[in-house]
C-alpha cells in the first residue's frame, strides 16, 4: 500500500446555512477546514474540493492508519466547540477511504472510490467512516 | 564503547527513555527500579550508575555510599533529579560524582555521560569549558548567567542584544552562543537566523533559553531556526550548561529550507507570547487593584511611596526610616529570597558587627525563620526565646537587646527587620507593641510596592515586544473600543497610537470585528490612500464572560497583493485549503511518482 486518501463531508452543512446564514456556513467550513489541518500530519496534503467537500491525501498510511485516522476525526469534530451567536454549531463528518496502489492506480478512478466509500458512510447514516469495498462497484454518475 | 551502565529510577517511563537513548549509542544498559534491585545488579559491577534520588525503598543519598563499596572507584555514581537546589557537597559526600538535573532530553544525556566515563579530570570540572557568548537584554540577568558560566569552566563574552551579539560573534569567536529568547527588536529567534544564514558563523551551535517561551511548539521552532536546544531558564543554570556541553559535542544544526514557512511560525509565537503578556498584565493589574484599596493605610509612609524604587532599596528606605523613628541607629533588614533563605539586605549603624556575624544572625538565623512564621514581634531578650540562645546572640553582638519584626502581609513573606540597642530597653513590652503597630503598613507598602514592580516588568516586557514589531498592533474590547495600540500603528495607517485609543475601531478600521482569523483588506491610510492589509484576530478571555480581542495588522503591500492572487489560483479562498484543481495535479504527481519507484 502506498498511502490512503480520505474524502470529507461536512454533516448536515446545508441546514446550518438554511437556518442560520451563509456566515455561519462560512464560519462551520473554516472550522472544519482548520480542524482538520490541525489534525493532520505535516505530510498529508490537504484539500477542499468544494462545497462541504474536503479531502486528505495520507502518504504512506496503510487500511488500518487511515482507519485509525478517519476514527480519531469523526470522534475529534463531535468535541469541537463552534459557535455563532452564541449557538452551538453541529459539527459532523462522514468519511470515506480508498487506498492508492490497492483499490485503484489512477488519480480518477482513487477519487471515484473514495467518493464512493464516503456514500456508503452517508447511507450507514453520517458520523462514520468506510473503507471502499471492492465488491461495489465505484459509482460514476454521482458527481457531476 | 560498550559500557556497562546502570539506571536505578522508578520511572519506567523514564527508564525507558534513557534505556532506549543509551543503548542507541552503543552502551550496554542495565535497569533497577528500587535501592534492592540495584544493589543485585551491581554485583556485575557497572562502569556507570545514574542514579535518581527519590527511590520507592530508600533515597538515592543512602543507596550511593553501599554502591560506592561495590564499585571500581573509578566508576562514576551520577545523580539524577529534579531538584534544583540538591546540596552538592552533601552529594558528594554521599559518594556522587556529578549530578545531572531533570527534565533532560534522552539524546543530551549520551556527551554528558560520554564526559563522565572518559577523563579523570571529571571530578574537578564537569564542564571541559569553551568560548561562549552570552546574550541578554537584562543586564542582571547576563552578569549572572556570566559569573555562573566563568565559575564552570567557560570563557564568557557578553551582548546586550541581536546586533551587538553579531558584532562580538567576529571579535569573540565564541565556540557556542547561548541567548535568552524574549528580546527588543532582535530576538534569540532572529539571532539564530541571522547566525546561521552568515557562512561563517554557521557552524558555531546556538542555545537559546527562556522563562517565558517553554511550549513544545517553542522547542520546535528553536530546532527550525537551527539552534541546538532551547532550555527553560532557572536560576542556577545546570539545564543551560548541560545544554552548552551537549551542543560544544554534537554536529552542527542547519536551520530548516523553509525559511519562509520558519518566520510565519515564528511571528505567530511571538504573537502568542504577546498575548500571554496581556493576560499577565491585566491579572496583575487586577491584583494592584485590590492592594490600591490598603493605601489609604499609608499616609505616614507616603514619603516612601514611590512606584519607581526596587524593592531591595524600598526596604532600606524603610529600616532607616523606621531607625530614625525609634532613635536605635543599629539594626539589620533581612529579605526573604526565592530560595526561602533570608539574606541581610542592608545593615546599619553596627559598624563594631562584622557582616558575616548578621548573615547567619550570630548563629541564630532560624530565630528570624520563626518569627517570620509566627508572624509576631519577638524581642531578645524575653520568654518567647530560649534563655541560652538569647544570651549567645547577645554576647556575639555585644548588644543589651533586640527586637526582631517580620515583614509579612498575609501569606505574602517579604523579609525581617532586626532593631539592636545597646541596653535592655528594646524588650519592653512598649517596643513590642509599637513594632506590631508599624510593621503592618510597612508590609503594605511593600505589598504595594512588589505588584507594582511586577506590573512594570510585565508592561515592559509586552512593550518591548509590541513596540519592535514591524506589525500595527491594536486590542479592542467587547464594545469595539481600542484599548491598546503600538507604535507601528502610525507608519501603517497615518494615525498616532495616542489618536485611536478609547475611540471606536470602526471609525478609523471598519473592517475589523470580532471574527477570529486572517484576512485580507484593503484599508484608507489618514492621508487618502488606500494599502492592502493582512489582519489576524485572535480573541481572548480577559476574565471571565469578557473578551477583548487582538489584532495584528501586517502590510502586505503590493507585491504581497500579487503573490496572494497567484495563491487564490491553487488555494480555496474560504479555507486557504488546497483547490480541486491543485489538489488534482498534487494527487496525480505523487500517483506517478510511486508508480514510477515502483
Amino acid at each position: 500500500v502506498i498511502g490512503a486518501l480520505l474524502m470529507l463531508d461536512l454533516d448536515h452543512f446545508k441546514p446550518i446555512n438554511d437556518r442560520l446564514g451563509h456566515a455561519a456556513g462560512d464560519l462551520a467550513l473554516k472550522s472544519f477546514a482548520a480542524f482538520i489541518s490541525a489534525n493532520s500530519r505535516t505530510t498529508d496534503v490537504t484539500a477542499r474540493l468544494g462545497g462541504a467537500e474536503f479531502v486528505v491525501l495520507a502518504p504512506y498510511a496503510d487500511a488500518a492508519q487511515a482507519q485509525a485516522f478517519a476514527a480519531k476525526l469523526v470522534e475529534r469534530l463531535a468535541k469541537e466547540i463552534v459557535q455563532y451567536n452564541g449557538e452551538r454549531l453541529p459539527l459532523q463528518t462522514s468519511i470515506g477511504i480508498a487506498l492508492y496502489g490497492e483499490h485503484a492506480q489512477t488519480p480518477d478512478a482513487l477519487m471515484q472510490c473514495a467518493d464512493r466509500a464516503l456514500y456508503d458512510a452517508k447511507q450507514a447514516g453520517r458520523g462514520c467512516f468506510r473503507l471502499y469495498r471492492e465488491s461495489t462497484p465505484p459509482i460514476r454518475a454521482r458527481k457531476a | 564503547m560498550g559500557e556497562r551502565i546502570l539506571i536505578v529510577e522508578d520511572n519506567p517511563i523514564t527508564r525507558k527513555l534513557l534505556r532506549l537513548a543509551l543503548e542507541q549509542a552503543g552502551f550496554i544498559v542495565l535497569q533497577a527500579a528500587d535501592g534492592r534491585e540495584a544493589l543485585r545488579q551491581v554485583l556485575e559491577p557497572p562502569d556507570l550508575v545514574l542514579l535518581d534520588l527519590d527511590l520507592p525503598d530508600m533515597s538515592g543519598l543512602e543507596l550511593a555510599p553501599k554502591l560506592r563499596e561495590m564499585l571500581a572507584a573509578d566508576a562514576p555514581i551520577v545523580a539524577f533529579t529534579g531538584h534544583v537546589d540538591d546540596d552538592p557537597d552533601r552529594l558528594a559526600d554521599a559518594g556522587f560524582n556529578g549530578v545531572i538535573h531533570k527534565p533532560l532530553e534522552p539524546s543530551q544525556l549520551v556527551p554528558i555521560l560520554r564526559r563522565y566515563l572518559a577523563g579523570p579530570s571529571r571530578d574537578e570540572n564537569l564542564y571541559p569549558g569553551g568560548r561562549v557568548l552570552v546574550v541578554d537584554d537584562d543586564a542582571t540577568q547576563l552578569k549572572l548567567e556570566a559569573l555562573l558560566l566563568t565559575k564552570a569552566g567557560f570563557e564568557v563574552d557578553t551582548a546586550r542584544n541581536g546586533v551587538e551579539a553579531l558584532t562580538k560573534a567576529r571579535d569573540f569567536a565564541p565556540d557556542v552562543v547561548l541567548s535568552d529568547v524574549l528580546m527588543p527588536g532582535m530576538d534569540g529567534f532572529d539571532l539564530c537566523l541571522a547566525l546561521k544564514e552568515d557562512p561563517s558563523f554557521r557552524s558555531i551551535p546556538v542555545v537559546l533559553t527562556s522563562s517565558e517561551y517553554i511550549d513544545e511548539e517553542n522547542r520546535q521552532l528553536a530546532l527550525k531556526v537551527g539552534a541546538h536546544a532551547l532550555v527553560v531558564r532557572r536560576p542556577d543554570l545546570a539545564h543551560v550548561m548541560d545544554a552548552l556541553s551537549a551542543a560544544l559535542e554534537a554536529p552542527n544544526r542547519p536551520a530548516a529550507e523553509n525559511e519562509a514557512g520558519v518566520h510565519t511560525e515564528h511571528f505567530r509565537q511571538v504573537a502568542q507570547q504577546l498575548e500571554r503578556q496581556f493576560t499577565n498584565n491585566m491579572q496583575l493589574a487586577r491584583g494592584q487593584a485590590l492592594t490600591t484599596v490598603l493605601r489609604s493605610f499609608l499616609q505616614q509612609l507616603t514619603e516612601l511611596h514611590t512606584p519607581d524604587v526596587d524593592l531591595p532599596s524600598l526596604m532600606g528606605q524603610m529600616l532607616e526610616g523606621y531607625l530614625h523613628a525609634s532613635g536605635y541607629p543599629g539594626g539589620a533588614a533581612y529579605r526573604l529570597q526565592s530560595n526561602g533563605k533570608l539574606a541581610v539586605l542592608r545593615q546599619m549603624g553596627a559598624a563594631h558587627i562584622p557582616q558575616d556575624h548578621w548573615t547567619d544572625f550570630f548563629g541564630h538565623l532560624e530565630l528570624l525563620h520563626e518569627v517570620l512564621d509566627g508572624g509576631e514581634p519577638v524581642a531578645i531578650p524575653s520568654p518567647a526565646v530560649p534563655e541560652a540562645r538569647s544570651r549567645e546572640i547577645l554576647a556575639r553582638s555585644r548588644k543589651g537587646s533586640m527586637l526582631v519584626a517580620p515583614l509579612r502581609l498575609g501569606a505574602e513573606r517579604f523579609g525581617v527587620l532586626v532593631l539592636a540597642a545597646p541596653g535592655p530597653i528594646l524588650e519592653d513590652e512598649d517596643w513590642v507593641a509599637f513594632a506590631r503597630a508599624v510593621m503592618g503598613p510597612i508590609s503594605q507598602t511593600l505589598a504595594l510596592a512588589q505588584s507594582f514592580a511586577l506590573l512594570r516588568a510585565a508592561n515592559e516586557k509586552a512593550r518591548a515586544i509590541t513596540d519592535s514589531m514591524r506589525e500595527a498592533v491594536l486590542v479592542t474590547d467587547a464594545e469595539g473600543r481600542i484599548t491598546y495600540a503600538n507604535a507601528s500603528i502610525e507608519r501603517l495607517s497615518g494615525h498616532p497610537a495616542r489618536a485611536l485609543v478609547r475611540q471606536p475601531v470602526e471609525r478609523f478600521f471598519p473592517f475589523i470585528d470580532a471574527n477570529t482569523g486572517t484576512r485580507l483588506v484593503e484599508l484608507t491610510h489618514a492621508g487618502g490612500h488606500r494599502i492592502s492589509v493582512e489582519v489576524s484576530t485572535s480573541a481572548l478571555e480577559e476574565r471571565p464572560g469578557q473578551l477583548s480581542y487582538t489584532h495584528v495588522l501586517h502590510d502586505v503591500g503590493e507585491q504581497a497583493r500579487v503573490d496572494q492572487l497567484v495563491r487564490l489560483a491553487s488555494h480555496d479562498p474560504l479555507t486557504d485549503l488546497y483547490n480541486r484543481r491543485r489538489f488534482e495535479e498534487e494527487l496525480a504527481n505523487r500517483l506517478n511518482e510511486a508508480n514510477a519507484t515502483k
